[in-house]
């Protein structure tokens, strides 16, 4: 009998500290499991909260730089002294717009909660304003098309200028063909040129972020002007053959007119006679 | 040889610490110097061309003023490439910059 209680007791004993400690590690168990889990969503909170500073702090990296392209093309603009002041105006105001609406997407990106909207809203900076591949190349190139347009047109103005000298040097018994063939090579490349600028122009002036081939006509456009400054380059090298001849005509004028009066008037034909001519 | 290698490596510290105390002293000496040359010699101080309206003459040309004339406006067309390279060249760095991504 004291052999049976005996182990009834051990064996209560026993039971009674196993079911204390299966509690106390399942409680522990428990514990563990509540703590992971809240870990793992502060975790993946944080890790979006990281994402969402890193893709603001990204975006707002883009605008600035967009910003400070379009403030030099800005200072480029007001800088420019041949533009009609209408057309500058207009230009001024597409870049101030341009500058306006970035700096309000900005301001939203700035403000936003979400990481999936913070992206949505990072994705626009490239494809709703195209900066650097459509709208700077689309400015810039309006400028220089127009800087040219108005060289081409002082130049043209000069050619019946030039034609009125060479008609009365003609007159005098000078021998102007060859002042004659190369003003008629300037004023064909001329032509060429206003040809190409007009209607590089019209193409800029048509072109909008919609349009698909943009970037087409804009290569276009940068190609001709390429090709326009080789002519350029023609056209300074015809007027300064044009200076030469023009010069050794009058000279030989003078010193016939000093020969006949008995002077020597062998004189440069002006003070900016000195002046080399740069090719 | 134990000493050998001793003073070899003696040495080989010697020569590292003498090349990091110059290295060290050498650096403000030749930041400065690039301060004062940048602020001394700005890198572009001629004004950009694009400020200078085209001088072409309109005017009636004589056999007195044609050689200036005509000089004029090959200056003119000349500053005018210029600026056209440089406009180019801005619309170059603009496709770049929009292939970097930035």
């Amino acid at each position: 009998m004291k052999k049976i209680l005996t182990i009834f007791v051990s064996l209560s004993l026993f039971l009674g500290s196993s079911t204390v400690v299966f509690a106390a590690n399942y409680g522990n168990g428990l514990v563990r499991d509540f703590n992971r889990t809240i870990n793992e969503a502060s975790r993946t909170a944080q890790h979006q909260q990281n994402s969402l500073d890193a893709v603001i702090k990204r975006s707002d990296q883009l605008i600035t730089n967009r910003i400070d392209w379009l403030n030099k093309l800005s200072t480029r603009l007001s800088d420019d002294k041949r533009l009609p002041s209408d057309e500058q105006s207009q230009l001024e105001s597409e870049i101030q717009t341009e500058i306006s609406n970035l700096t309000n997407l900005k301001t939203k990106i700035d403000a936003d909660t979400t990481l999936s909207t913070a992206q949505a809203d990072s994705k626009e900076i490239i494809v709703s304003y195209r900066v650097y591949a459509y709208f700077i190349p689309r400015i810039q190139l309006l400028i220089t098309v127009n800087n040219l347009l108005s060289l081409t047109s002082s130049l043209q103005n000069l050619i019946p200028n030039i034609q009125n000298l060479i008609n009365s040097l003609q007159s005098q018994g000078k021998n102007v063909t060859a002042l004659q063939s190369i003003l008629s090579d300037a004023s064909s490349t001329l032509t060429t040129i206003n040809t190409k600028l007009t209607s590089d122009k019209t193409t800029l002036e048509g072109l909008s972020l919609s349009s698909t081939s943009y970037e087409t006509n804009i290569r276009g456009v940068r190609s001709d002007l390429e090709n326009i400054r080789g002519s350029f380059g023609h056209l300074r090298a015809d007027l300064s053959q044009m200076r030469q001849d023009f010069r050794a005509i009058i000279i030989g004028n003078s010193q016939s007119n000093a020969t006949s009066s008995g002077e020597d008037s062998n004189q440069p034909v002006s003070s900016e006679s000195g002046n080399s001519v740069n090719h | 040889m134990v000493k050998l290698l001793i003073l070899l490596f003696v040495v080989v510290i010697a020569a590292g610490g003498a090349y990091l105390l110059i290295k060290k002293n050498s650096y403000p000496a030749a930041q400065l110097s690039l301060n004062h040359i940048q602020t001394h010699l700005p890198l572009n101080p001629v004004p950009s061309v694009s400020t200078q309206a085209a001088q072409i003459p309109n005017q009636p040309l004589t056999e007195q003023n044609v050689d200036q004339s005509l000089n004029q406006t090959v200056n003119a067309i000349n500053s005018d490439t210029t600026q056209l390279d440089k406009d180019l060249q801005s619309v170059d760095q603009a496709s770049s910059q929009s292939n970097s991504g930035m």
